[in-house]
């Protein structure tokens, strides 16, 4: 079943200088999949991330959620950030809280439902911390419990591991497959931006590949090996799949390593 | 479910070392430093100003005047005038704050307004300013108002140009978080500008206070033609102590009343919101 359908989406940076950052984007993305979007930086993948949250304006074309365009933030769709996005005067209990108390949740079942939340991603006995107190790992963790709680069906992350360290990443992956999977929790949609080809290719479904600036979909590959990834990431398969995507990668970037582009921020 | 490392912090116990370091510990050389200027400050005012050690009799004679029983009238006006005008120029740059917050393109706006409005020399209006309002409001109540704009007119700018900054440097990932999960204006006041602001109200509120300090002292005291119109307080009476009196010992007197008044200021109000508010600045990715 289609739930997001991304429809020659394009979008343009007017300033001083108009910048291209998308240009006639399209693919749709199925219930239950794992889409990750892998591109150099400055292809617009966080933008193209940004639209579909409905936080970022669209200049042409159209994101359609269950067939209806999206015009603006929507309950049903929640995003993690790759700097967590926390506030830093509200403890993990409270940034989990706040989206529930905007939407006019009444305290007592939004309080049960955020350290019910918070237990899910192990930072029961957190709740009272401020997000200073926390490390990057633990601070991801309340970001997705904040994400969680709103019971989405699409689930955005913005390279949500670049900024940990690799064994919190490895951690947190893993982590964040187990909640995609859990048949008890409503989101099961998941559409992540990563720089990482071989994170997209340990968690996706199929991993769509983006040119430099304008960003554009050079392929659509769709990752043939089977679940539990942990038990198949040392296959050739596994090694043939990266290495065909940082290939794919190479050739969009004019037959040049990625980096060859000069990095204007958009990304 | 993975292993989370299981880490007993005491937060209280944290929290205790934490407000220690950063009550501010002076160092030796300060210390010195302190010692140094009041011991030449005391050796100014009682050697070159007033030549010769005073006499019991003098200081008595100097401080036993008839004026001295308004003295804590005049230091509940200045401290009334203060507050008010602290008040407003609150009022205004929070607005102003807020509004840079809510919308890009006045915090454009304001940043020209800053630049001209903090430079304009606020003593060299004074008479004009004096002269208009009390046109309007006759000498007393225009000198009260005209002495209020002024402090109104110095006291702002810290507090403007702290606000104004500290909303610029509100995370960007913080403004999508507010947008993503769809806060309306006040909600996103109350919850992201007021509290991201905070630390830095707290510091321009420090020095905007200290900077009305020093306005309160001309600004209650006009020379007017031939005739003085003065509002009653603590800066129009050490106006007087020097300037019509010349009577040292008295305006020593008033200035140590006035030190201490800083100082209590500092202690019991800024020192504690300054200290609540860096738990906020905790961390600003």
């Amino acid at each position: 079943m289609k739930v997001l359908e991304v429809r020659n989406l394009s979008k343009v940076f007017t300033g001083e200088r108009s910048i291209v950052a998308l240009d006639d984007v399209s693919f749709e993305v199925s219930k239950d999949e794992f889409l990750c979007i892998v591109g150099p930086s400055g292809c617009g993948k966080s933008t193209l991330l940004r639209m579909v949250a409905g936080i970022e304006r669209i200049n042409g074309g159209d994101i359609l959620f269950h067939e209806k365009p999206i015009s603006g933030p929507n309950e049903k769709i929640m995003m993690i950030f790759q700097h967590f996005g926390l506030l830093p005067w509200k403890t993990a209990l409270e940034n989990v809280l706040l989206p529930l108390e905007v939407h006019g949740i009444p305290n007592g079942e939004a309080s049960k439902v955020a350290s019910e939340y918070l237990g899910k991603v192990g930072l029961g006995d957190f709740m009272d911390a401020y997000p200073h107190d926390l490390s990057g790992g633990m601070k991801q963790r309340v970001g997705i419990a904040r994400a969680l709680a709103m019971k989405p069906e699409i689930l955005l992350m913005d390279e949500p591991f670049s900024s940990l360290d690799e064994l919190t990443a490895s951690t947190l992956r893993r982590e964040v497959l187990r909640i995609w999977a859990d048949p008890n929790l409503p989101t099961d949609t998941f559409l992540m931006v990563s720089h990482n080809v071989s994170e997209a290719v340990f968690m996706a479904d199929r991993v769509i590949v983006m040119s430099p600036r304008p960003g554009r979909v050079v392929e659509d590959v769709k990752v043939d090996i089977p679940r539990p990834r942990v038990e198949h990431a040392r296959d050739p398969k596994f090694f043939d799949t990266v290495e065909y995507i940082i290939q794919v990668i190479e050739k969009a970037c004019g037959g040049k390593l990625p980096g060859c582009e000069i990095n204007n921020g958009i990304g | 479910m993975p292993h989370i490392p299981r880490i007993h912090l005491s937060f209280g116990f944290r929290h205790t070392i934490l407000s220690a370091s950063r009550r501010r510990i002076y160092s030796k050389i300060e210390k010195g430093m302190a010692v140094v200027t009041i011991i030449a400050l005391i050796f100014f005012v009682v050697e070159v100003a007033h030549p010769g050690i005073p006499s019991l009799d003098d200081i008595k004679g100097s401080l036993l005047i008839p004026e001295m029983v308004n003295l804590p009238f005049y230091t509940a006006a200045t401290l009334t005038r203060l507050t008010i005008a602290y008040f407003i120029s609150l009022g205004i740059a929070l607005s102003m704050g807020i509004l840079a917050a809510e919308k890009k393109g006045f915090a454009l706006i304001f940043y020209p307004i800053y630049d001209i409005g903090q430079s304009v020399p606020i003593l060299a209006l004074f008479p004009i300013l004096f002269i208009s309002l009390s046109q309007v409001f006759g000498g007393s109540i225009g000198l009260e108002i005209t002495s209020l704009t002024m402090l109104v007119a110095d006291m702002i700018w810290y507090l403007f140009l702290n606000i104004i900054t500290a909303v610029k440097t509100i995370p960007d990932e913080i403004r999508e978080v507010s947008q993503l999960i769809g806060m309306k204006g006040l909600q996103r006041v109350r919850h992201i500008v007021l509290p991201a602001i905070l630390p830095a109200l707290v510091t321009g509120s420090m020095l905007s206070f200290a900077t009305g300090w020093n306005t309160v002292i001309f600004s209650e005291y006009m020379p007017y033609g031939s005739k003085v119109l003065w509002l009653p307080g603590l800066g129009s009476f050490l106006d007087k102590a020097a300037l019509q009196e010349g009577n040292t010992i008295l305006l020593g007197f008033l200035l140590l009343i006035m030190t201490t008044l800083v100082i209590a200021v500092d202690r019991l109000i800024w020192r504690r919101l300054l200290r609540r508010a860096e738990r906020y600045a905790a961390e600003v990715m």
